[in-house]
């Protein structure tokens, strides 16, 4: 294993150790509201807010919290920062709360906020655990942001709700539907298992 | 030392979830007047979108045995142009509220807005889009709406055709409605209004 510094706790998240692509953690949110971008980043930030938080109270506490009811402290903590974002979302971002619907509450089963304070959160300094979160939730983010700009581009023709492919072109309803996603995330993980095998090759 | 370690789990896991109750408790009272103006500009917004020539919906509520359902009449000068009634009810995951206009007799449906639903993605949260919803325009509330699965209903057999793979939301829906309007039309004090005939 490589010497954990702080540098690597942050990056490792974002490329080598990607929560979508390459741990393959979270896929239901991933997969269902990535129809739009608008969507899919509320539901990035809703979920690194969740996971930064999360780890942030779970690291501080990891002395105290006996190991038998870890998971269900892990719990609590989290269904108690997803209820917070819920309440916030429904007060002062009305319409995306609706648009998310249900997703926003089943952040709490989400398996990388859970999965982080299990592998990493519970084991490590406060400082290391936040760098986890950040990292594992940037990463979360653009791989979100990347598939449903896929995503809202062709299923819409229009990015963040602009226009942006040409009067002519035919939207592939396909995109904004279950198939599209599955697709979109498949060719995503190809791409990087190309770029990565390329990579590790060249070394 | 076994005793000190179960005394131990019960004051952790004790004393989390009291300061996460406690948290909640603050965010929920500092939140709760903007989500319910939320809530109430979206309800008079779908009134206004299902009976678009009302230029007033004047609030009443109706005592059913305890529950209250919010009636609104909607009128325009002085003449009765329809009825808004928000509705409240069970669905296959937590509670459905929607908006269901008829005309002012009572006896057909405007349309429905959904308010609130927690159905599943996909499946039953359907009844959110227009497309399902406006099977519902013109349908007879004096006798049970019903639905059929997989295909279009006969026309004027007051029938929906029930969302893909989610009867149950499906069916949640219509007992709302059902249930609701039929006890809507035998209050006294809507059947003074409306006439009482059947």
């Amino acid at each position: 294993m490589k010497k954990a510094t702080p540098a690597y706790e942050f990056s490792k998240g974002i490329w080598k150790e990607n929560p979508i692509l390459v741990q393959l953690l979270g896929m239901c949110p991933t997969l269902a509201v990535t129809s739009t971008v608008i969507n899919g980043v509320a539901m990035a930030l809703a979920t690194s807010f969740v996971l930064i938080m999360s780890s942030l109270i779970i690291s501080s506490l990891r002395k105290i919290i006996p190991s038998s009811v870890r998971i269900a402290s892990f719990i609590v903590v989290i269904a108690t920062f997803v209820t917070l974002v819920d309440s916030f979302l429904k007060a002062y971002f009305y319409d995306i709360s609706k648009a998310l619907g249900p997703f926003i509450p089943l952040i709490i089963v989400n398996c990388l906020i859970l999965g982080r304070q299990e592998a990493f959160a519970s084991k490590n300094t406060v400082k290391m655990s936040i760098l986890d979160a950040f990292g594992m939730g940037v990463g979360f983010s653009l791989s979100l942001l990347v598939l449903s700009t896929v995503r809202e581009i062709l299923g819409f023709g229009t990015w963040f709700g602009i226009q942006v492919m040409p009067d002519l072109f035919n939207p592939w309803m396909v995109m904004i539907m279950a198939p599209g996603a599955f697709l979109t995330l498949g060719i995503m993980i190809g791409a990087y298992g190309i770029f990565k095998g390329k990579k590790s090759k060249g070394v | 030392m076994k005793m000190s370690e179960t005394l131990r789990m019960v004051i952790v896991l004790t004393s989390i979830s009291i300061i996460s109750g406690a948290s909640l408790a603050v965010v929920d009272s500092v939140t709760k007047t903007r989500v319910n103006l939320n809530k109430q500009s979206a309800l008079s917004k779908g009134l206004k979108r299902l009976i678009p020539g009302a230029d007033n919906f004047k609030k009443e509520d109706i005592n059913n045995n305890g529950k209250i359902i919010a009636v609104y009449k909607a009128v325009k000068g002085d003449t009765l142009v329809g009825w808004g009634f928000h509705l409240k009810g069970p669905g296959f995951s937590d509670k459905i509220e929607i908006i269901a206009a008829v005309n002012p007799k009572i006896t057909r449906l405007l349309g429905i807005e959904v308010l609130e639903q927690k159905e599943t993605p996909g499946l039953g949260d359907n009844m959110k889009k227009e497309g399902f919803r406006k099977q519902f325009k013109g349908l007879f509330v004096n006798r049970k709406i019903e639905f059929v699965k997989n295909r279009i209903p006969e026309k004027g057999s007051n029938k929906i055709q029930a969302m893909a793979a989610a009867t149950y939301s499906t069916r949640y829906l219509l007992d709302i409605i059902n249930d609701n309007i039929k006890k809507i039309r035998h209050m006294n004090k809507i059947r003074h209004i409306i006439g009482g005939g059947k």
